[in-house]
Formats: C-alpha cells, structure tokens, sequence
C-alpha cells in the first residue's frame, strides 16, 4: 500500500465522525493528495548528474532516505522549537565531542550566529543591537590572517565587526587590543597561513579571547567533526548540507555551552535580533540529526574503495582518447576526496575547456562537471553520484573526447 | 515501513474511537508510518496546537503535498538559481505580481528585500552591506506605532529607522539618505496614514514601499491585494496560515527588486543574506504550499473552525461561572478565535495554572492567553483535536470548581 493511499484512507475515518457530530463535510482537510508530479518538469528545469561536488549553487548534495524519513516524521507533530533546538543540540555535541552544538540554516549561518553570541552574551539588549556596535559597549574587531580572507569572512562583518588582517604571530598579537572580539581560523586555507592551529589557539588562551574555525566543507575525514573541538577552539562551524548529506539549508555551530547559548539568543525562535531571518525548522534540525549519525556511522573506508573505483571506471575510459592526460587528486583539505582531473592537447582533441563543458550540461543526461579551473581540461569528483552514474559519466566524457579528435 | 495489517487495524479502529471518546482521530495516524519516533527517542513534547501559528511552537504543519513535494525535490540536483527563476515565475502568476521569491521566512524577506532596495543588485555594494553603506541610501521611514522587533530585519542591513507619526512629519523626513518607506501591514488600524496613502506617498516621492504581512493570511486575497494597491515589496511567512515549510517566507513585488534581492542571497556569497539559506526542497514545498492553499475551500475551512471554537466553548461553559467570547483578529491570524475567562469564585483555578495543566496533561495541549483568560485557536489542530482539547478543558474546569 502507497503512502498516499494510506493518508487518503485514514481522512475517511475523521469524516465519518464528523458526519455524525454534524461538522461540515468539506472542512475535514481532506485535500485530496494530487496524483503524482513531476515539478521539475512542470517548471521546464533541468535535473543533472552532479560530478562537480558540494556546490551551493548546484544544490551542493542529496539526502539519504533516513533523514527524508526523519523529516517527514518531524512533520507531523508539533514541539516546542526550542524543545528540539536543546535535544537535538545535546545529542550533536556528544556525537561530535563537544560541551554543545545547535542546528543552524547553513554554516554561514552558524558563523554569524557564534560571532553575535561573543558579541552580546546573554545580554538581550545587545541583542538587539546588533549590527550596529558603536556606542554600545561591544567589542569590535575580529582578527583574521590575511591568507583567511577569502569571502567567508563576511558572515563576521554580518554582524558589524570589522576585520583586522595579520600576517605573522607578531602582527597577530600586535593587533590585540581591549576591542578585540576573537580570532577566526579558516580552515581550508591553514596550509597557506603562516600561522597553524595550535599556535592560534595559545595564542587566543593567552590573551583570554575566543576562537572560532570555520571548516565548511572539512569532511571526509569524519575526524574532523570532534578534531577542532577537542583541539579546543571555543567555536566550530561546519556545513549540514555537503559531504554530511544533511539538508543543503543546514549547518552546525559547536563548541562552549555558554557562547552556544549566547548565538542562540541571536537566532529564532527569538524575534529582534540579528538571526532571525535564519530560520531552521524543526524537520531541518531533526534531519540534521539523523544525516550526522548516519554519516559517523558510515564505513568511511569503504566510501573511500567505492570513489576509487569510481575515478578507475572513468580514468580508464577517458585515458584511451588520444592527447588526453589525466590525474588523481585529493585536495588536501576541504572536499577531501578523490577527484580526476581530464586535461587535453588542443591539437589533438579540438574543444575549449567552456564548450566541453557545455557540451556534458546540454547531453543527455545533463552532467555538471568542474569547468573553470584550469584551460583544456575538466576536474570531477565521484563522491555525490549515485551508484552506477559513473559508468554514464566515463561514456559521455569519453564520447565527447572523441567527438572533438583531430 | 508500515505493515499492511497496522494499517488495517488502524483503521478499523479509529472511526470507533473517536464516536466513542472523543479521541483526535487523526493524530492516531501520526507515528505508524515510521521506523523511528524521533521526539520520542529525543525526548521531545509533542502536543496539540490549540494556540495558533507561533515560530516558537513549529507554526504549523506542513500539508501533506507539502511533504510530498520536499520528498520529491531530494531525488535530483537541479541549480538553485535556476529553480528560484521559475518558481518565482509560477508564484508571480499565482499571486498576481510582477516577481517573486522563496526566503528563509518573512524576516529574511525583509531583510533580502531592503538590502535589494540599497544595493540595487550591485554585488560590490551587496559585499559591504552592512558595515560599510558608502554609495547607498541609509535611511528607512516608519510609523512610530508600526514599530516592532521584527523591524530589526531591516536594520541588519545597515539601515537606521525614522520614526515618524504624521503624513506631514513623514514628508519632511524624506531625503536623499531615504532607501525606502515601510509598512507592518497589522499595525494598519493604528497608523495615522493608512496603506492607501502610504503608498501613494511612495509614488509621489519615488521611493519603494515595502509591506511587511508575516502572518496576514487569512484571507487569501490579501496575497495580491498589496502588490495590486502599489506595495514595491511584500513579504509573507510560509509557514504560518500558508502552511508551507516552516522556515520559509515570501519576497513579492517589483521584478527588478526582486532581482536585486536575490543577489543578496544564496547561492550568492559575500552577502548580507548568505546565512539565509533556503534549500530546493524548500523552495518547491513553498510553491506547493501556495498552489494547496489557493485552491482550498476556504469558506469551508471558516466554518469548520467556528464549529470546532464552539464545540470547545459549548463543553467549557458546561461548567458554571465560565464566560466564553467569540472574536476575530482583523489582521494577522484573522480567524475565528476563542478567549475563555471564568469566575475564580466558583472555579479554583487561575488561568495560568489552567494552561500549565493543559500542558502538563494527556494529550500536551498548548494554549495562549495571560492572566486573565485561555486563548485558543483551532485552524492550526489536526482535524478532530477539538475534540480532546474540549474535553481537557471542561475537566480541568470541573475538577477546580467549588460546587
């Protein structure tokens, strides 16, 4: 029996209840379930195959049957919001070796919403404040290593700090001053920062201040959901929605019970503050839930065998095509998985990078590749295809690659 | 999943209960379709909604073809921008306005919308929003008695308010710093220049109006009726009255301000509004949460609710010294309401200590209301709860009264 059958069969039964208490009939909420839609098609838009990876813009991942379960289930009850907020909240930081975390709507988000919680406490007049710090007592500057800066950073500035750029562990402590809110670390850029993690840290622990990381896309390797807490940043911000395979609206901001109960303060269900157009529901923070202890649980080894063996079945197809090179690479941090780089000679194979590009989207089935790396060539991951995509993946590249031969 | 004989035991049983006891029918339904129960195992408090659609109590439940189309949408990829192009499409023909879009709900649509207004699209100005506005008007104008917390929405975006009270005082606080004139649509009746005017003196000034509606459907009409009147931007919760995910709202209006606003959102980074992230199930629930909407019998949901405000009045003033009164908010949740206020002579117990052991109870049952009365609501129950709540109600009354 089909779900909605179910849903059809069981709006019978307050219906003939009602007969007998003498509602009207027409009232019952028996909108009748529609028959099945296709609304991508409906709307005219185009479903892909994803080998480019957790891109915001391409709606970064898809959710596994557990946590659509999970949403769906949360969606028939109602609870308080801050209800699932704290049980939700509890159950992520034990996951993650945290004192506490909280659901937010994406990690940028959760970067907004630590940086406000240091800005005001638990005080609600700053609360309501913010973005506006001139004047009320707040503190103001947040210090960033210049390498840091990259675009994230103004989920900080959301709030109406201003950023103060440093270089080296001298000019980080040389900018310290009574106006300093904390230091921020980016993860994906430490291996280019002259300064790591641990030494930014004892840094922040020697001058009293609060620390946050921001590692968005940080996972695989799971490690990294406990790494930075333990580590003992006081702030850690990660996205749901990527490799977690959470709802793409999602994130996670974990860390101090005290500043994690200040950002909530800076969030809904409360109204005049700084967050509050960052809404999560209760599905959304439910299904955040389940996707992460699905994903802890996940043999991670396996996932790594299985994405291997996905790159072979394209590497092997596309290699085959003459002035065509390709390599394997595992960006170091930040969509850490492997990923196959197709690059060509254009005497041999007669394409730009752009037109190749094109060329997948407009196929069928439309695949999105990476295509705006480097000249001649295209980068795919295999991580967010589902089993046996790989097969079509390697045919229409190769086919493509043939297509465009000298 | 759930086995076939559940469902058939369960719907044997239901009809019978329900003539029966009065149980909620219908929320007999809820658990068995799934393995787990998640506010079970986290030890959350389920409960009947009999207050209304508060963002603290999760609002409203989303309609079944909501849930469908969520399931639905987290099957593919598809690009985020390309999907809020035509479902903006389809929501612009729907409610009769020129463009439209999914926010992260109605404060954010405040917020996307002013920051679209100032910025005009320009991603570089989008990039300094809002602690740097150099090359952007700074100013927005209001009602003083429009004032309320959720004006902070336009405030995160760099923006000071003016407070002002007259036609006379609000002509004088234009100036070239003025981004925009705003509305909080609810506040109507106590403004001394009605919507009407307002936007009129938006027109006259060229500056863009914006019309903050959060919770006012009921009644449906009230989706255009802004945008028709000359409202540039109107903004509606999605997960109130509308039913739609709960965390997300509505951006409607001119078309190139809501383009302008969405290039203050994501998938756009660097933004004011990147932390207001709507995702593609959402943005499709949304869609379909107005199409169910538009196309219910709203005449029969009315009556229903009048019938079920009666039946729980009809069973509280059963019991001697209860006063029941009728009434309907003229805006925002403007539906049949109930407020329940009783004799503390002859019934011994405060309404306070009432709505706890509502909530306390079995079924947990939420109400409002402050020292002095229960309010209650019931567009927002699960269809035969009125039932449960009248009875919890009328024995909670009988237990305390003094006879």
């Amino acid at each position: 029996m089909k779900r909605r059958e179910i849903i059809k069969r069981l709006s019978l039964a307050p219906l003939a209840t009602g007969l007998l208490a003498g509602a009207p009939l027409a009232s019952l909420n028996a909108t009748p379930l529609s028959a099945k839609r296709d609304l991508f098609k409906e709307l005219g838009l185009r479903t892909f195959i994803n080998a480019a990876g957790n891109y915001t813009s391409m709606t970064a991942s898809l959710m596994h049957d557990d946590v659509m379960e999970a949403i769906q289930s949360a969606s028939k009850e109602y609870a308080m919001l801050d209800d699932v907020h704290d049980k939700v909240g509890q159950k992520i930081a034990e996951l993650c070796k945290a004192e506490a975390a909280m659901v937010t709507a994406g990690c940028w988000s959760a970067l907004v919403l630590g940086t406000a919680g240091v800005l005001t406490g638990m005080d609600p007049k700053k609360v309501s404040q913010l973005p506006k710090l001139e004047g009320t007592g707040m503190k103001s500057e947040v210090i960033i290593q210049k390498t840091h800066i990259n675009g994230y950073h103004h989920a900080l500035t959301n709030t109406g700090v201003s950023i103060v750029s440093v270089e080296t562990l001298e000019e980080a402590e040389n900018a310290i001053n009574e106006k300093t809110v904390m230091l921020w670390f980016l993860n994906r850029e430490a291996p280019v920062g002259k300064i790591q993690h641990q030494p930014w840290l004892d840094l922040a622990k020697k001058h009293n201040l609060p620390t946050m990381i921001d590692m968005a896309a940080d996972v695989p390797p799971v490690e990294n959901l406990w790494k930075y807490n333990v580590m003992g940043f006081d702030l850690v911000c990660i996205s749901g929605g990527k490799a977690i395979c959470g709802p793409q609206s999602t994130g996670i901001l974990m860390g101090k019970k005290d500043l994690i109960a200040a950002a909530r303060l800076n969030g809904p269900p409360s109204g005049g503050n700084i967050g509050r157009g960052m809404k999560v529901n209760k599905e959304e923070m439910i299904g955040m839930y389940v996707a992460l202890d699905s994903y802890i649980k996940r043999d991670h080894a396996l996932d790594w065998k299985t994405w291997e063996d996905r790159i072979e079945v394209i590497n092997t197809a596309v290699k085959k095509v003459q002035g065509v090179t390709t390599e394997v690479i595992v960006p170091a941090v930040a969509n850490h998985t492997p990923s196959l780089e197709i690059s060509w000679d254009r005497k041999k194979v007669n394409v730009t990078r752009d037109d190749f590009g094109k060329r997948l989207r407009n196929g069928n089935p439309s695949i999105e590749v990476i295509g705006w790396e480097k000249e001649n060539s295209i980068r795919i991951t295999v991580f967010m295809l589902k089993t046996g995509q790989e097969k079509v993946v390697a045919k229409r590249i190769q086919e493509e690659l043939l297509k465009a031969s000298v | 999943m759930t086995k076939r004989r559940d469902i058939l035991k369960g719907l044997m049983t239901l009809p019978l209960l329900g003539v029966a006891s009065g149980e909620a029918l219908a929320s007999t339904a809820v658990d068995k379709d799934y393995d787990r129960d998640y506010f079970k195992e986290l030890g959350v408090r389920t409960f009947i909604n009999a207050a209304g659609t508060y963002t603290a109590l999760t609002a409203s439940l989303p309609h079944p073809e909501v849930i469908k189309a969520i399931n639905y949408s987290a099957l593919q990829f598809v690009k985020l921008e390309e999907l809020q192009d035509r479902v903006g499409e389809r929501l612009a023909e729907l409610l009769k306005c020129e463009g439209a879009m999914v926010t992260s709900g109605a404060f954010s649509a405040i917020t996307l919308g002013t920051a679209g207004v100032v910025t005009g699209g320009d991603p570089e100005k989008a990039d300094r929003i809002p602690t740097d506005m150099t090359g952007m008007k700074t100013e927005v104008i209001r009602q003083k008695s429009h004032r309320v917390g959720y004006d902070h929405a336009i405030r995160n975006a760099g923006i000071k308010i003016i407070e002002v009270e007259t036609r006379k005082e609000l002509e004088a606080a234009i100036s070239e710093k003025t981004a925009m004139l705003w509305f909080l649509n609810y506040a109507n009746p106590d403004g001394k220049i009605k919507d009407v005017e307002f936007v009129e003196i938006g027109k006259k000034y060229k500056i863009p109006t914006m019309n903050d509606c959060a919770a006012d459907v009921p009644p449906a009409e009230n989706l255009w009726k802004y945008t028709q009147m000359g409202f540039d931007l109107v903004c509606f919760s999605g997960g109130k009255g509308l039913r739609g995910p709960q965390s997300a709202g509505l951006l409607l209006g001119r078309k190139d301000l809501i383009q302008a606003a969405r290039k203050n959102a994501p998938p756009n980074g660097s933004t004011v509004g990147r932390g207001m992230k709507v995702n593609k199930e959402e943005i499709l629930g949304m869609l379909v949460a107005i199409e169910v909407y538009l196309s219910r019998d709203h005449k029969a949901d009315w009556t229903l609710w009048e019938y079920q405000t009666k039946m729980i009045a009809d069973a509280a003033t059963s019991v001697a010294g209860v006063t029941p009164e009728f009434h309907v908010p003229a805006i925002a949740n403007h539906v049949p309401s109930l407020r329940l206020r009783w004799d503390t002579k002859k019934i011994k117990i405060t309404p306070d200590e009432a709505r706890d052991a509502l909530r306390k109870g079995h079924p947990s049952i939420e109400t409002m209301g402050g020292s002095e009365s229960i309010d209650i609501t019931t567009w927002q129950m699960i269809p035969g709860e009125e039932r449960t709540v009248a009875k919890r109600i009328k024995e909670i009354l009988q237990q305390a009264s003094v006879s």
